[in-house]
């Protein structure tokens, strides 16, 4: 009897310890534009060509200790710039991404495995043009408590760190590709990013 | 149409259709030209805030390209699996705009087809025209 109650002592005295390891972290805090970056790129037979923005938001959960986290990222594709300002607003276009309509593509995170390192496997849910898809991807998950280098680097408490990279079908989500513009965009897409959280 | 006007329109359509044959030769070697000028570059980006987990890193914009790019101060000290690393800001603040030789190789296709088939076309027309002028000649001298 004793022995049971100094174990329900003990789990009591840790699990918020425990619920206190897991650390929520805000992305695209104002003046992370130099930091975070989307790259979409479209590799055809005339060239290849990437869309990039910096405008990338949301919120993520992330247990350091457990390795084990959560939450939603989200990519403004109105700002998506691919160098060509007549190519942005095709892009932009109801024939294309429609963001008028769908201004955001979001990815929610639903599970993820830790595999060595920093190297994770990420299971979530990807939003474009209205559709949602599960994906599976790798990702690199980097965590830095608070200390003198990131004051210095003007963050704020701790700092998380997502880089992933991955593909999508655009016809996977209701974007069709004109039989005219087929040699100039790819319906493949490779999408890679990183992402800036700090928890305070 | 006099025979000779004929003449000068087969003359000139002959003239067209060898400069078109001449540019589609011409586009071997300005092929060649920009392939030797290209290099296997992988455009980065300096990722600000890095450094809190070790050294300054860079983020890769796209799969490495043969691209040609002239200016050696574009070049960063750093290859990977054959790429040389180009920092795409030193690029954007100097106005370059790198050529990928694909698009190059892309055009010029574009462009022999169309060199050859109008080349063709006018050798065919000078051809033509030419003919039918030899045949008004010996016509009017009959008459």
């Amino acid at each position: 009897m004793k022995n049971s109650a100094a174990i329900l002592m003990l789990a009591a005295s840790l699990s918020p310890l425990a619920l206190a390891a897991e650390k929520t972290f805000v992305v695209g805090k104002s003046g992370m534009d130099a930091r975070q970056i989307v790259v979409i790129e479209s590799d055809t037979t005339f060239e290849n060509f990437t869309a990039r923005t910096a405008k990338i938001s949301g919120n993520l959960k992330f247990d350091p200790e457990k390795k084990t986290g959560s939450g939603k990222i989200m990519v403004d594709l109105a700002s998506l710039d691919t160098g060509i300002p007549t190519r942005d607003e095709h892009m932009r276009s109801p024939q294309w991404l429609d963001v008028a309509k769908y201004p955001t593509a979001t990815f929610e995170i639903t599970g993820g495995k830790f595999v060595k390192g920093d190297e994770y496997n990420i299971t979530g849910k990807f939003t474009l043009h209205g559709v949602t898809k599960n994906i599976s991807v790798k990702a690199r998950v980097r965590y830095a408590p608070e200390s003198a280098k990131t004051k210095s680097n003007y963050f704020q408490g701790d700092v998380l760190q997502v880089q992933t990279k991955f593909n999508i079908k655009l016809s996977d989500y209701g974007v069709k590709i004109a039989p005219v513009a087929k040699d100039k965009v790819n319906d493949e897409l490779t999408v890679s990013f990183t992402a800036f959280g700090d928890s305070k | 149409m006099s025979p000779a006007t004929l003449r000068i329109f087969a003359k000139g359509s002959l003239v067209i259709g060898a400069a078109l044959l001449v540019a589609l030769v011409a586009t071997f070697p300005l092929r060649e030209q920009a392939a030797s000028k290209a290099q296997n570059i992988q455009l980065v980006q300096k990722q600000d805030g890095s450094d809190i987990f070790g050294e300054p890193e860079y983020t890769k914009l796209g799969s490495p390209q043969m691209i040609i790019i002239e200016d050696p101060k574009a070049f960063l000290d750093k290859e990977e699996e054959g790429a040389k690393w180009v920092d795409d800001a030193y690029l954007k603040a100097n106005k370059i705009y790198p050529v990928q030789l694909k698009s190059i190789d892309a055009t010029l296709t574009i462009g022999r087809y169309a060199f050859a088939f109008f080349g063709i076309d006018f050798l065919i027309l000078a051809w033509i025209l030419n003919r039918a002028a030899g045949k008004r000649g010996a016509q009017t001298a009959t008459a």
